[in-house]
C-alpha cells in the first residue's frame, strides 16, 4: 500500500504545474508581441486608406487617442488623419452588440465639419453581416447601432471643447 | 450602459442559451425533467453573480494593472472552480439533502460555456463589477427562462407520438431551434 | 497489439464520436459552425489542445495529487489555450475574430476534461495521444460538416466562392444551429440502423 503524500507535498505539485503553464503562457505572450501589433494595425489602417483616401501624410493609428462614449463606459478609438500637421478628417472606432451573435466593430470616417464619409465593418461575428441594405436587416441595425455611436461620441467631443 | 438595459438585454435579445449559444451542453442534458433543470439553473443564479464581481474585481485590480491580461483564463478558471467548491461545502452544511442533488451538477457547473463565458464577455465589454454582478444575474436567469421552457416542451414531447427516425435528440434540437427563433422576434425592441 | 491501438484511434470517430454519441462540445459546434473555414480552424485548433493536453496530463499522471487532478487539468488545459490563443492572434488576426469568444471557451469544451479525466490519466502516453488524436478528429470532421452545410446552405457559398443563387439565411442564424444539429442527428441514426 502506497503511503499518501502529505498536503504540503500535493500542494507544491499543484503550484509546481501553475507555475510551468503561467511561464508558458508569458513566454509566448512577449515572443508574439510584436508580431500581434503589427497585425492589429493593418487591419485598421487598411479600413483608414479606404475611407479617408490618401489625403493625409501621418500615421493616424500612432496618434489614436482614447475617447468617451455616449452611452456606456467603454471607450471608442479616436484616429486623427493630418496633412502638414493640421487634422483633415479623422475616423472613429464604433460597436455594436446588436449584431447576430456577438461584437462587430466598425470604423467610421467623418470630415472635419463632423460629416460622415463612410464606414466600413472591420470584423463581425461569424462573418455573415454584410453592409446595411443587404437582406440582413438585423444587420443593418447593427450598422446603424455602431454609426450613431460614433456619431454621439464625435458630439460629445466637440461639445467638450476639445478639437 | 443602465442596470435595465443590460438586464433586459441579456435576458430577452441576446439570451445566453438561445442567441449567443453558450452553456448547451447542460442545457440540453439537464433538461430532461423540469425539476434536475430548475435545480441547476437555481444553483446558477446564486453561484453567477458571485463568479462574476470576483472575476471582475481580480481582472480590473490585478490583471489589467500588473499587466498581466494574457492570463486571464487560466485566472478565471481556477476562480469559477474554487467558487464552486466553496459553494458545494456551504451547501453540505447548511442542507446536506441538496447536496447530493448538487453533486449531479459538478460538471456543469465548473466546466460550463455559459458561466466562463459570462466572466469573459464581462470583461470584453469592460463592465464595472456591480455591472458584471448584474449582468451575471441577467444571464443566470435568461439560462433559467431558456432551460424552463425547454424542459416543459420536452416533457409534453415525451408523450407525443412522433416519426421514431425524430425520437430523442434531434426532436429535441428542433424544438430548441424553434424556441431560438422565437427569442429572435426580441431583436427588434 | 496493433489492433488495440488502431482502435483507439478510431473509435472516437465515428462509433464513440464524442458530439454525437455524448453530446459534448456543443457549444462550438453550434456557436462556430457559420463557415466551412471557420469551423475547420476551430476542430484543429481544438484537436491540437486535446492532445497535447491528453499527452501532458499521461505524462505526469503519477504526480498528480488525485485530491486536486481537477484543479490540475483545468490549470494544464487553460495554459495550453491561451497559449494557442494568444499564438492565434499574433498570427492569423482574422481568424481571432471570427472565432471571438468560442477560442477561449475552448477551454470548457467538454470533449478535453472528460478524455483528460477518463482516459488519458489511466493509460500510457502513446494511447491518450492515439485516443486524443481520434476524438479530436471526430469533433473536427461534425464540425467541418456542419460548417460546409451551414455555409453551402445559408450563404450560398463554398469557402467564400458561390456555389447556388440564392439562400437560406436562416441557417446561419442561431435557430439554424439547431436545426442543421438536428439534420446531422438524423442522418447518424439512419446510418447506424443501416450498419
Amino acid at each position: 500500500m502506497k503511503k499518501t503524500p502529505s498536503l504540503f507535498y500535493q500542494s507544491l505539485v499543484v503550484a509546481l504545474i501553475a507555475a510551468v503553464s503561467a511561464l508558458l503562457i508569458s513566454v509566448t505572450h512577449d515572443l508574439t508581441d510584436e508580431a500581434r501589433r503589427q497585425s492589429t494595425y493593418s487591419e485598421e489602417q487598411k479600413a483608414l486608406k479606404e475611407l479617408l483616401g490618401t489625403n493625409f501624410d501621418n500615421n493616424p493609428c500612432a496618434e489614436k487617442i482614447l475617447i468617451s462614449s455616449p452611452d456606456s463606459e467603454e471607450k471608442l478609438e479616436f484616429y486623427p488623419a493630418r496633412r502638414a500637421k493640421t487634422i483633415k478628417s479623422f475616423a472613429i472606432k464604433s460597436y455594436s452588440d446588436f449584431a447576430p451573435g456577438g461584437r462587430m466593430e466598425i470604423m467610421v470616417g467623418f470630415n472635419i465639419d463632423g460629416s460622415i464619409i463612410g464606414s466600413k465593418i472591420l470584423s463581425a461575428p461569424h462573418n455573415i453581416i454584410k453592409p446595411a441594405g443587404n437582406k440582413a436587416s438585423i444587420s443593418s441595425l447593427a450598422v446603424n447601432d455602431a454609426v450613431n455611436r460614433a456619431v454621439g461620441a464625435y458630439k460629445k467631443l466637440n461639445s467638450g471643447g476639445l478639437q | 450602459m443602465s442596470y435595465l438595459t443590460i438586464f433586459i438585454s441579456a435576458v430577452f435579445i441576446n439570451n445566453i442559451v438561445l442567441s449567443q449559444l453558450l452553456g448547451i451542453s447542460p442545457f440540453i442534458r439537464a433538461s430532461q425533467k423540469i425539476s434536475s433543470a430548475w435545480g441547476l439553473s437555481g444553483t446558477l443564479i446564486i453561484v453567477m453573480p458571485i463568479i462574476s464581481i470576483i472575476t471582475s474585481l481580480i481582472y480590473h485590480d490585478f490583471l489589467t494593472s500588473y499587466r498581466l491580461g494574457f492570463l486571464i483564463m487560466p485566472a478565471f478558471i481556477l476562480i469559477i472552480a474554487a467558487i464552486v467548491q466553496l459553494f458545494e461545502l456551504a451547501i453540505k452544511k447548511i442542507s446536506p439533502s441538496y447536496s447530493r442533488t448538487l453533486e449531479n451538477f459538478r460538471p456543469f457547473l465548473v466546466v460550463n460555456c455559459a458561466v466562463l463565458g459570462t466572466a469573459l464577455l464581462s470583461a470584453q465589454k469592460d463592465f464595472s463589477p456591480l455591472h458584471s454582478a448584474c449582468f451575471g444575474l441577467a444571464n443566470a436567469l435568461g439560462f433559467m427562462l431558456a432551460i424552463t421552457l425547454f424542459a416543459s416542451l420536452r416533457e409534453r414531447l415525451n408523450n407525443a407520438s412522433v416519426p421514431p427516425l425524430l425520437k430523442g435528440i434531434p426532436l429535441s434540437l428542433i424544438t430548441a431551434g424553434l424556441l431560438s427563433m422565437a427569442f429572435m422576434g426580441f431583436a427588434g425592441i | 497489439m496493433k489492433d488495440k491501438n488502431l482502435s483507439c484511434l478510431t473509435k472516437g470517430i465515428i462509433r464513440e464520436n464524442p458530439v454525437l454519441t455524448m453530446l459534448l462540445g456543443l457549444c462550438p459546434v453550434l456557436g462556430v459552425s457559420t463557415t466551412a473555414a471557420g469551423s475547420l480552424s476551430m476542430g484543429l485548433t481544438t484537436l491540437l489542445v486535446l492532445v497535447c493536453s491528453a499527452a501532458s496530463v499521461s505524462f505526469l499522471k503519477n504526480i498528480i495529487p488525485p485530491r486536486f487532478r481537477l484543479l490540475c487539468f483545468l490549470i494544464i488545459i487553460s495554459a495550453f489555450v491561451s497559449t494557442a490563443d494568444i499564438l492565434i492572434s499574433a498570427y492569423l488576426p482574422r481568424l481571432h475574430k471570427t472565432l471571438g469568444i468560442y477560442l477561449p471557451l475552448i477551454v470548457v469544451n467538454g470533449i478535453i476534461l472528460n478524455r483528460t479525466e477518463l482516459f488519458a490519466s489511466q493509460n500510457n502516453l502513446k494511447s491518450a495521444i492515439l485516443d486524443a488524436l481520434g476524438m479530436g478528429t471526430g469533433f473536427t470532421l461534425i464540425i467541418t460538416v456542419l460548417g460546409i452545410f451551414r455555409e453551402i446552405v445559408g450563404a450560398g457559398t463554398l469557402l467564400g466562392f458561390r456555389l447556388l443563387p440564392d439562400s437560406a439565411l436562416i441557417l446561419l442564424l442561431p435557430p439554424g444551429a439547431f436545426f442543421a444539429l438536428a439534420c446531422l442527428f438524423i442522418v447518424f441514426n439512419r446510418l447506424r440502423k443501416v450498419c
